[in-house]
């Protein structure tokens, strides 16, 4: 087991050292200087040049990185945003948490609704709650949760008053009002990933339930609620990995519904700097995103091996 | 045996649903009512009328014209992508199938697995946001910039359909029928191309539907953000984000047509999928893929 | 005289097929008096799985239990409520399986899944119930069971998962094991071991068997009596060596000529011409009669029931 983590951290971070270097190359192969677009067109050549130097711009791209990733590993320091001047790491540690917390909320809601309605469905299959979520979750996997947003907001916040319409009301104006604000978004987000989560428990605890060990427990007396809590040890490992894996989506999508929401989380760091050309900013913020999303796909495969006896001991 | 019709039902209805979105898409000149495009502020912001079944949008425009035009853009990023993903993705599997057990297949494998755990989504928005939004010159050709956003999904389908294509060339490539045919001395390209890729087409016809439901959504949501499709193309995406900004004065019309018509249309594509997951492939190769 | 342990009468198991009903199990007999081990004889398809299916009202829908009777030291099992025969199962009879290897949870181990029973029939704390999972299975011949206990099922091997499957089922002292084809899915070397662990079974717990095989060689050697199937119904019946010197009926006949000797080690195999019928699909009068050596009319039109001719009981028109 020991063996198996470490080579899949290895091989992580081999990954993320290699995505850090693209993402590197790539926001250098625009043309144009960022000294030239801070200084404005009508810079002279001198002035521009000298910026470059001063921003370390006219080293070799291997020399750059080394210096960029070796800052970003050994001290957490993703350096300035040449647009803004201010620290890039203290700006994304401002909006990272409201991010993670939308990401949080919707996890749980969606673990809350997914797995026991999988459970039941699984239980009852071919039953009327079986078929009713069978559609819902074909629902909540094709409408596109930036229109469920909006759509939402219209409903919830204009008709009905009881949502604020967006923006991120923070947790020191109250704790109910900042969850208020979170509602609609962390649902938004999380809907796909409940349709997908809750259809498979369903079809693994089905799964399950045909198998000969359950036949087993059945034929030896055991009450049905020890058979289902039997079932369900097996049946969870696989949803258990998927679960992890969707937090990581979740990150990326999150970007789409703040921006719906207008809440001013990681998606505000990325697309304005997208938007004023603020490319070490871009660096960072996708740089931060693949880190969590590596993380969780890190964290469903160990979970998976964790949990699963059969394979725990092999290397 | 009743579920797997009971499926198929469902299957069936999906079936209709994109007919008939293929059918607009393809007849959307002679369906429109207007120039999807054609301006008209004296006329903005009407709600759905005799004349305008879906309203006109903040420039004037018909909103039905352009709804019916969206489903080009949307069938077209879908379909391309996922021929994209389904020419590198098959070609990878069946090479790492094939030679399974081989140094190439462990690489080929390994690449895959590291190209999944990236987040493909940001990576797309990044990207584009880089390079810019503006049409892909290739000497006489212009590509617009929907190309980009084919290219990165098509390259988020490759690892999935490559996995899908390893395991069951993996299962192939050891049987007695590929053994005899090289025993004929038939060629390696031969058998992979022959015999191999027949057995595929269940597993990945599932999956090839399912991922096309999906990158309408990718479309449709990099589109929103502004960097899919551009105005005045006329997509759902970005008529939703117009929308936006309507969202408090009451044109409920801006944002529910082109988000019904994403919801329909993606919902037909997950149905024809489920459905022919029960149909070709009831347990086995396709997994959910999450996006 | 007290009741025979465990009584069928005219069972009948079926499913619906094509609107209509396919029984597999018809108008079945069967009697296991206490202290018995009965070899159930037949091939596949014959409706022996089922019938150890059905004593234990363990068959799964559509398939379900069309009629007759089953009693149990005279109780009858069929009336009664889900959660009494819950009782029964694993605690007055028991069961095994076929195939060791996926009947076992791989997430649980040995020693969690046998607890588990104990506890739930004898409603012990956890350290009895360790000690008695430990006893049977010592019981069941495996060694070090107080480590094995702590081990998960891939660590055992077939033979052994078998073994400490037989332990489950008899953790709690049951009167009766129903064993269906517990050796098919093992080597031979590995038969053998369970063959002695069911007769160790029987000697050390006064254990009563129904022995369910196609393999006539393991119920000479192990049953007391043996009963022959075919086409869902029992066609011969008769104490082991009474059966085996002078079958009546002519499919036993035919079932042990087609048993190889190693004496006519040449020469082609026998075999029985023709098929048994398609599940469900039964010819009216006997069953076996398209392919009998020794039919006569009366074969194609009447049923045969069984009587006593002899020391056997035969489902036969011809026999004597």
């Amino acid at each position: 087991m020991v063996r198996f983590v470490a080579r899949r951290v290895l091989f992580s971070v081999v990954v993320l050292v290699a995505a850090s270097a693209v993402i590197f190359v790539l926001t250098r192969l625009v043309p144009g200087s960022p000294a030239l677009i801070l200084l404005g067109p009508e810079a002279k050549a001198e002035q521009v040049q000298d910026l470059e130097r001063r921003l370390g711009l006219d080293r070799p791209l291997a020399v750059q990185y080394a210096r960029w990733i070796s800052d970003v590993v050994l001290h957490g320091d993703f350096g300035r945003s040449y647009i803004s001047g201010l620290p890039i790491t203290s700006e994304i540690l401002r909006t990272l948490p409201i991010t993670v917390e939308i990401v949080l909320l919707a996890f749980v809601f969606c673990l809350v609704v997914a797995v026991p309605l999988g459970i039941v469905s699984a239980l009852y299959e071919d039953g009327l709650i079986d078929h009713v979520a069978r559609i819902v979750a074909i629902a909540g996997v094709s409408v596109p949760g930036f229109w469920l947003g909006l759509m939402l907001i219209v409903c919830g916040a204009v008709h009905l008053g009881w949502f604020p319409p967006g923006g991120y009301t923070p947790l020191s104006m109250g704790l109910g009002a900042h969850l208020q604000s979170l509602v609609l978004p962390a649902f938004s987000l999380g809907i796909y990933y409940t349709a997908i989560i809750s259809r498979m428990t369903r079809s693994s605890l089905v799964e399950v339930l045909r198998q000969d060990y359950i036949r087993t427990a059945r034929a030896l007396g055991l009450s049905r609620t020890r058979i289902v809590a039997y079932a369900l040890k097996n049946a969870l490992i696989p949803v258990v990995s998927v679960a992890a894996m969707s937090v990581g989506y979740m990150f990326g999508w999150a970007i789409i519904i703040e921006q719906v929401f207008n809440i001013a989380g990681l998606s505000r760091s990325l697309l304005s700097a997208l938007f004023q050309r603020d490319y070490y900013m871009v660096q960072a913020v996708v740089l931060v995103i693949t880190i969590v999303f590596v993380g969780a796909n890190l964290a469903a495969e160990i979970l998976y091996r964790a949990l699963n006896p059969r394979v725990r001991g092999t290397a | 045996m009743l579920r797997v019709l009971a499926g198929n039902r469902l299957g069936l209805v999906g079936t209709v649903v994109i007919g008939v979105v293929v059918i607009v898409a393809l007849l959307a000149p002679v369906l429109a009512t207007h120039d999807p495009e054609e301006v008209n502020l004296a006329g903005k912001l009407q709600a759905p009328n005799r004349e305008h079944l879906m309203g006109t949008d903040q420039s004037g425009r018909d909103v039905f014209s352009r709804v019916l035009w969206g489903t080009r853009v949307s069938l077209m990023v879908g379909v391309l992508a996922v021929v994209l993903g389904l020419l590198g993705g098959v070609t990878i599997g069946t090479i790492a199938g094939y030679y399974g057990g081989s140094l190439l297949e462990q690489v080929l494998v390994r690449s895959m697995d590291a190209l999944s755990s990236i987040p493909l989504l940001i990576w797309a928005i990044a990207v584009v946001g880089i390079i810019g939004v503006a049409p892909i010159r290739l000497g006489p050709l212009e590509f617009p910039n929907e190309t980009k956003v084919i290219l990165l999904t098509g390259v988020l389908y490759i690892p999935a359909i490559a996995r899908v294509t390893h395991a069951v060339v993996l299962v192939e490539s050891a049987s007695d029928y590929v053994r005899a045919r090289r025993a004929q001395g038939a060629s390696d390209l031969e058998i992979m191309g022959g015999e191999i890729l027949r057995n595929c087409i269940s597993p990945l016809t599932v999956q090839a539907t399912l991922f096309v439901a999906i990158g309408i959504i990718v479309e449709a949501s990099l589109s929103f953000i502004g960097l899919g499709v551009q105005p005045p193309k006329p997509s759902w995406g970005t008529m939703l984000a117009d929308a936006r900004g309507y969202v408090f004065s009451g044109e409920w019309w801006l944002p529910v047509f082109p988000g019904l018509a994403i919801s329909v249309t993606v919902i037909g594509f997950n149905l024809l999928g489920d459905g022919l997951r029960d149909l070709l492939d009831p347990r086995k190769a396709t997994t959910q893929q999450m996006v | 005289m007290s009741p025979p342990l465990l009584e069928l009468r005219g069972l009948r198991v079926g499913f619906p097929a094509g609107g209509a009903i396919a029984e597999v199990v018809r108008d079945l007999d069967l009697t296991v008096q206490a202290g018995e081990v009965v070899g159930v004889v037949g091939e596949s398809g014959s409706g022996k799985s089922m019938t150890a299916l059905a004593v234990l009202r363990l068959i799964s829908p559509p398939g379900r239990i069309l009629g007759g009777a089953i009693r149990f030291s005279g109780e009858d099992l069929l009336g009664l409520p889900e959660a009494r025969m819950r009782r029964i199962r694993g605690a007055a009879i028991s069961i095994v399986f076929q195939d060791p290897m996926t009947s076992l949870n791989p997430a649980f181990t040995v020693g969690r899944q046998l607890t588990d029973v104990i506890v739930t029939h004898q409603g012990v704390d956890r350290r009895t119930a360790r000690e008695r999972a430990t006893e049977a299975l010592r019981l069941v011949g495996i060694p070090s069971p107080d480590a094995r206990l702590r081990d998960y099922p891939h660590q055992f091997s077939g033979g052994m998962r078998q073994r400490a499957l037989i332990a489950m089922a008899i953790a709690c002292r049951p009167r009766l094991l129903i064993a269906d084809e517990p050796t098919t899915a093992l080597d031979v070397t590995v038969q053998a071991q369970v063959i002695h662990v069911l007769r160790r079974l029987r000697d050390e717990l006064g254990l009563s068997i129904v022995f369910i095989t196609h393999n006539l060689d393991l119920v000479a050697e192990l049953c007391d009596r043996a009963v022959v199937m075919y086409a869902g119904t029992v066609v011969e019946e008769a104490e082991v060596a009474t059966l085996f010197n002078r079958p009546r009926h002519p499919y036993t006949r035919a079932l042990i000529r087609c048993v190889p000797r190693l004496a006519d080690a040449s020469g082609p195999l026998t075999t029985i011409e023709g098929a048994p019928p398609a599940l469900g699909d039964h010819p009216a009068g006997c069953a076996f009669a398209p392919r009998c050596g020794d039919v006569v009319a009366q074969c194609h039109g009447e049923r045969p029931y069984l009587r006593d001719v002899e020391d056997h009981r035969v489902a036969c028109w011809v026999a004597k």
